[in-house]
């Protein structure tokens, strides 16, 4: 869209010549001027309302729910009412069932005892019974009677018939024999079953007491083993304890010897250093006397190449003065002056060659001095050196030994430590060994009165067995008597012999 | 030797406690050599009863399902404790399903009376009324067979009884008590069997034995389901009186004479169940006797003791005729001056008089259905 066809929103209107503006008139405001105020009112006329209408729900809710409640209440009321009415029914019912039962119960009871009064029988009807009752028991006696007579002419009949008696006599003979052989054979086999028995407890017995032997020797055996063993410990223990004490003795010669010799090597230290010192003193010496030698002769020699270039120059001066005396003369004067001159110098010369000398001298001492001065500095520092060395492997060794001693003194501890705990184990194994000496004596001596104890019991049931059969033996005697006695009555009075229950009872099978 | 000494016998027993309204469960070991019992609870893990000497308990007395009183409370056994047990018992109690055919229900006094000398306990008893889908699963191996159709026919003509027996072996043994399948067979071969007694022919043959292990299961569990719905039973609930048979008739093997006593007098027996009692339940059911009588708690503890079998009696003026019969509460006096009624005969005291019947002519009606309306469903 072009730029000049956006509607304006302000109220400026341009005009078609540049600086033309005109203003549009402000519209006049649509809202009352109590707006605000209606605006309010509407709204608290909602709000009243709003309340209004939920006060009205709260209070229809209220009866509903107050109805419902009601309801519920009235109708579980009515229930209760109900169930109530009905228990109450069902309880009286049986009150009353009750009450009807009880006096049904009640009339039922006074009947009864009201009949059982009546049954009491009067007299004539008890002797009616009474003669029937003896009437009944006469029969059965009689028939008893009659039966007991049967019995006994049958009896009369077996006894009587001889035929049968053989016949029985000899039937009873055949089955004594037959019997008798059975018997025999089951006792014979029972013999076996009991031969077969001893055996095999015999048996028994030797294994158990094979076992018992072997079992003894085995604890013997191993109850040596046991000792070699404590024995071999024992030694053993010991040998430790002597190594240990042949080592700490070792250590302590160790300790001497290595004492000495640092002594001898302080001595030998001392010694060389001495000899050392003496030998550089003479060096010096020496070389000091080999070079003032030279120093002199060089000197000497100079002046005497000196003294000689002199004397001949001198010498062919006085050639050449000869052939002129005066000249001589004065020469000769000249050269006197010259030669004093030169005598003066010479003097001069050799005053100063002392000085020189001297000073030389002075100063070569001073140099040797210096030069010794020196040399014992180096000395000395060389000998500090080799003190601290010495010292160092001195202290070195000091504590090597230290170390040595206290391992040495360590070890002590420990082998006193581990002697006592030997001696300590030694003393246990001795207490256990002790106890267990104890225990198998205890367990013997109680062995030992089990023993007795048994022969005593077994001794006590021979004694009795003995008493018992003593008595049997008398009271044996006793029956045989009586039995004899009886059997002579009763051969003198023979009866009949009733068969034997056994034998009857397999019959009656 | 030592075997038997220390043998024992460990079950599941489980006791309700009313006070507690829950099931407690116990351990319970029988030691048959001195007929001591101990008891241990299971969920303390701490022994509840030491080793006691008792005469409640016998080795009879041990199987899945029964009850006992022991130290005034009841006891029910659920299961065997371990394995030892449960090999060495179930052999001996082994269990095995028998039924009443129609044909021979009214003579079910004298075939209970030869089950039980036989030396059968019988656990569980019921007189039901099959439908003939019912009897169509029943008699499922039959499928197919053309006699099962003429079977079907019958044993949905009545009412059938069956029961569940426990002995050792009683599988088999129950086979050579009933006999041949054939009662003419069966009449030359075991005279004494039960269907040379009372079968007339292949069909009607008195009664049916499982024929294996498997088989007992599956029909024990069709007339005696663990879970689900039970049978219908037969009773009606007019002119009617109820007759407990108390659980120590039962025991002592009572039952079969006491039942051929009632049929023989004409009285018709229109249902029959064994139950075995709980104490709130006996409490309940004697409710009316609580404060009448003195020996109210007595009977509800002997009501209590073991299984008991409950007969729905039907006859004109039920209640009234049949207590007659019965005879006085204490059997004394019964045999003093009723020697000929049941109580008499089988009575031992006024606690253990063989049989509770209904007092009042006008609960009749409502002992039947306590009975086989409310406590059997």
């Amino acid at each position: 869209m072009m730029v000049s066809k956006r509607t304006r929103r302000t109220r400026e209107f341009t005009g078609p010549t540049p600086h033309s503006v005109a203003i549009l008139a402000r519209p006049p405001n649509k809202r009352p001027p109590e707006y605000l105020i209606l605006e309010r009112r509407k709204q608290e006329e909602m709000l009243q309302e709003y309340t209004k209408n939920t006060q009205y729900i709260e209070i229809n809710d209220l009866r509903n729910e107050w109805e419902r409640g009601t309801d519920r209440k009235i109708k579980l009321n009515t229930a209760k009412r109900k169930v109530h009415s009905l228990m109450y029914a069902n309880q009286s019912s049986v009150e009353d069932r009750r009450e009807r039962l009880r006096e049904m119960l009640q009339n039922e009871e006074s009947q009864y005892l009201r009949e059982m009064e009546d049954r009491e029988e009067t007299t004539i009807e008890r002797q009616a019974k009474m003669r029937e009752r003896a009437k009944s028991l006469k029969e059965r006696r009689e028939s008893e009677r009659l039966q007991f007579v049967q019995e006994k002419l049958d009896q009369q009949f077996r006894n009587q018939c001889e035929e049968l008696r053989s016949t029985l006599s000899k039937r009873q003979q055949d089955q004594v024999c037959v019997e008798r052989l059975e018997q025999l054979r089951i006792k014979e086999e029972i013999e076996r079953e009991k031969q077969a028995n001893e055996i095999m407890y015999a048996e028994l017995w030797e294994k158990d007491r094979l076992a018992k032997a072997a079992k003894e020797e085995r604890d013997a055996i191993s109850a040596h083993d046991r000792n070699r063993e404590v024995l071999t410990i024992l030694r053993k223990q010991a040998a430790a304890l002597e190594q240990q004490k042949e080592a700490s003795v070792q250590l302590k010669k160790e300790e001497a010897e290595l004492l000495r010799q640092q002594t001898i090597l302080r001595r030998l230290e001392a010694e060389r250093a001495q000899e050392e010192k003496i030998n550089k003193q003479i060096e010096t010496r020496d070389m000091l006397d080999h070079s003032l030698k030279l120093k002199m002769k060089k000197r000497a020699k100079a002046e005497q190449e000196q003294l000689a270039f002199d004397l001949k120059m001198l010498e062919q001066l006085l050639v050449e003065s000869k052939n002129e005396a005066m000249e001589q003369m004065q020469k000769k004067r000249e050269l006197r002056e010259q030669d004093r001159i030169y005598r003066e110098y010479l003097s001069h010369m050799k005053e100063t060659e002392k000085m020189r000398q001297q000073e030389l001298e002075k100063m070569i001492n001073e140099e040797v001095e210096k030069m010794w001065q020196k040399r014992l500095a180096q000395w000395q520092l060389e000998r500090e050196a080799r003190r601290k060395l010495m010292e160092e492997v001195l202290a070195r060794r000091r504590e090597q030994v230290q170390d040595r001693l206290r391992a040495n003194e360590l070890k002590q501890m420990e082998a006193d430590q581990d002697r006592e705990e030997l001696m300590k184990v030694i003393e246990e194994n001795q207490k256990t060994e002790q106890a267990l000496r104890e225990k198998l004596w205890a367990k013997n001596h109680q062995y030992q009165q089990d023993l007795e104890g048994q022969i005593n019991h077994n001794r006590e049931l021979r004694q009795q067995e003995y008493t018992r059969d003593n008595e049997e033996y008398v009271l044996g005697l006793q029956a045989e008597r009586e039995y004899q006695y009886k059997l002579k009555d009763c051969l003198s009075n023979p009866t009949f012999d009733k068969l034997h229950p056994m034998r009857r009872a397999m019959e009656q099978k | 030797m030592t075997d038997l000494a220390c043998e024992r016998y460990a079950f599941l027993v489980e006791w309700y406690d009313h006070r507690a309204a829950l099931n407690r469960h116990y351990q319970l070991f029988f030691y048959p050599k001195d007929e001591s019992i101990e008891m241990f609870d299971v969920k303390n893990h701490r022994t509840f009863l030491k080793r006691t000497k008792q005469d409640v308990v016998h080795i009879q007395d041990l199987y899945i399902g029964s009850t006992v009183n022991i130290f005034a409370r009841q006891l029910k056994f659920i299961d065997f404790a371990d394995d030892y047990s449960k090999s060495k018992l179930q052999q001996m109690k082994e269990r095995t399903l028998g039924m009443i055919k129609p044909d021979a229900v009214s003579k079910m006094g004298d075939i209970i009376d030869q089950i039980q000398k036989s030396g059968f306990l019988i656990t569980k008893l019921k007189m039901v009324q099959l439908n003939r889908n019912e009897a169509f699963e029943f008699y499922e191996e039959h499928k197919g067979k053309q006699f099962l159709d003429n079977l079907l026919q019958f044993v949905t003509s009545g009412p059938v009884i069956a029961f569940e027996m426990l002995g050792d072996s009683a599988i088999s043994m129950w086979r050579t008590v009933l006999g041949p399948t054939d009662p003419a067979i069966a009449r030359k071969e075991a005279p004494k069997s039960i269907r040379a007694r009372f079968g007339t022919s292949t069909t009607e043959n008195a009664c049916h034995g499982s024929d294996s292990p498997a088989a007992a299961t599956r029909e024990i569990d069709f007339f005696f389901p663990t879970v689900g719905p039970t049978k219908q039973n037969t009773a009606q609930f007019n002119d009617c009186t109820c007759c407990i048979i108390k659980p120590h008739a039962v025991l002592e093997g009572l039952t079969g004479q006491i039942i051929s006593a009632i049929t023989e007098a004409n009285f018709e027996v229109s249902a029959i169940q064994m139950f075995h009692m709980e104490k709130a339940n006996a409490e309940e059911f004697y409710e009316v006797y609580k404060g009448v009588v003195q020996e109210y708690n007595q009977m509800v503890t002997e009501l209590t003791s073991g299984p008991c079998i409950v007969l729905n009696i039907r006859a004109k003026d039920a209640a009234v005729t049949f207590r007659e019969m019965v005879g006085p509460a204490d059997p004394e006096v019964a045999r003093n001056l009723r020697p000929r009624t049941l109580r008499a005969k089988f009575g031992k005291d006024k606690i253990k008089n063989a049989i509770h019947c209904t007092d009042l002519p006008d609960d009749g009606v409502l002992e039947v259905e306590y009975f086989f309306k409310i406590l059997d469903r």
